[in-house]
């Protein structure tokens, strides 16, 4: 008897309370769902705006990250992008109730060859602050497509066409020098 | 000497050729294509399961239809969901973590969702990595937009007694979130 009234004082004890956070309530939406920005070179930045449309009446505040899908998800022929550091974009908007905040997105790619010519799929995520045990979040599909040209770097062409510029113009000089040489018999 | 400026000037022009040509070599143009007429927004009806006090190792249920999605978007968009760790309301350091293996243990919880009219008693596990919610045969929830619905339940399986220290772990106030995202198909 004493061992059975241990056991139940035990699971009394060990109850918990699961539990949401206080009530809230919120209705948002994301504008535009898919981004596409083609041709990028390396080296060079793009930017685009999102806007976040709180329909509550009251202010919210926003929460953006990026989020990198997995292969079966992401838009056919698109590699996971290499660095999420990349994409710039402020982390907390403040949206006041029935309005809207435009949010500023930066996609810089670094001046390598290596990132010419790729195909890359990110995702922004936005989800409201305040959770409740179900919390909404809206993915926007980033696809960024990068060009074969580099820029800000070394411009391979315009060092080999200086040399070919310098070497035409010291065989010019050189021609000249030769025909002006006085002859002698 | 008339005939000597003639030919360094055109020495000069020819030795210019390669670089005029190298530096002409910029016709990159970036496009940014965005569906801007379209936009994303999902509604959680409820978005709280109030329990109330729960015991170790034990099932809670909610009704299959207990959470209603709905797509007040314009566009189609595919369902994920994601779980996390329960932490203690107030405290600190005492968490009970999200299995990924449908197992339960001290200190870890198991979460499943099951879609409402899919085969019965058919649940899925929440785990902490983003999945796209499906039904038992695979289909995935798609939400074609402008009020299209789907119904869920959630599974919650508490965690063994922890006895390990000799403290009452009993009425702590647990809080968790599950993520519903909503990306555009």
């Amino acid at each position: 008897m004493t061992r059975r009234t241990k056991y139940i004082c035990l699971i009394v004890a060990l109850s918990a309370i699961f539990l949401p956070s206080t009530a809230l309530a919120w209705s948002f939406s994301v504008s535009p769902v898919e981004v596409k920005i083609d041709n990028l070179p390396p080296g060079e930045e793009a930017e685009f705006n999102l806007t976040i449309h709180n329909r509550d009446d009251v202010s919210h505040t926003f929460i953006l990250t990026t989020h990198n899908p997995g292969e079966s998800e992401r838009r056919q022929g698109r590699a996971e992008f290499p660095d999420n550091s990349w994409v710039s974009f402020p982390r907390q908007v403040k949206v006041q109730a029935n309005a809207e905040a435009e949010v500023r997105v930066k996609v810089a790619i670094p001046s390598q060859q290596k990132w010419a010519g790729k195909d890359w799929e990110i995702w922004l995520a936005v989800a409201p602050e305040e959770k409740e045990l179900l919390v909404v979040n809206y993915y926007i599909r980033l696809l960024v497509s990068t060009g074969e040209e580099v820029k800000g770097g070394p411009n391979v062409g315009l060092i080999v066409g200086i040399a070919a510029g310098a070497l035409l113009l010291g065989c010019g000089v050189y021609y000249l020098r030769c025909r002006t040489k006085p002859k002698h018999p | 000497m008339n005939q000597r400026v003639v030919i360094i000037a055109l020495v000069i022009i020819l030795a210019l050729v390669p670089c005029w040509s190298a530096l002409a070599v910029d016709n990159s143009t970036v496009t940014i294509t965005m569906l801007t007429d379209k936009y994303v927004e999902i509604t959680l009806e409820p978005a709280e399961w109030n329990i109330g006090d729960v015991e170790p190792n034990r099932p809670y249920v909610t009704s299959p239809t207990w959470c209603t999605v709905t797509n007040e978007g314009n566009c189609v968009v595919n369902i994920y969901i994601k779980g996390e760790d329960a932490s203690w309301v107030g405290g600190s350091g005492y968490v009970w973590t999200l299995s990924s293996d449908n197992t339960t243990a001290v200190k870890k919880y198991a979460l499943w969702y099951h879609i409402a009219y899919d085969s019965a008693d058919s649940y899925t596990a929440i785990t902490k990595i983003d999945t796209q919610m499906r039904k038992t045969n695979g289909d995935a929830i798609q939400l074609i937009g402008n009020g299209d619905q789907k119904q869920f339940g959630l599974k919650l399986l508490t965690p063994l007694a922890d006895t390990s220290t000799g403290h009452f772990y009993g009425d702590r106030q647990m809080e968790t979130h599950i993520a519903i995202s909503a990306v555009i198909a």
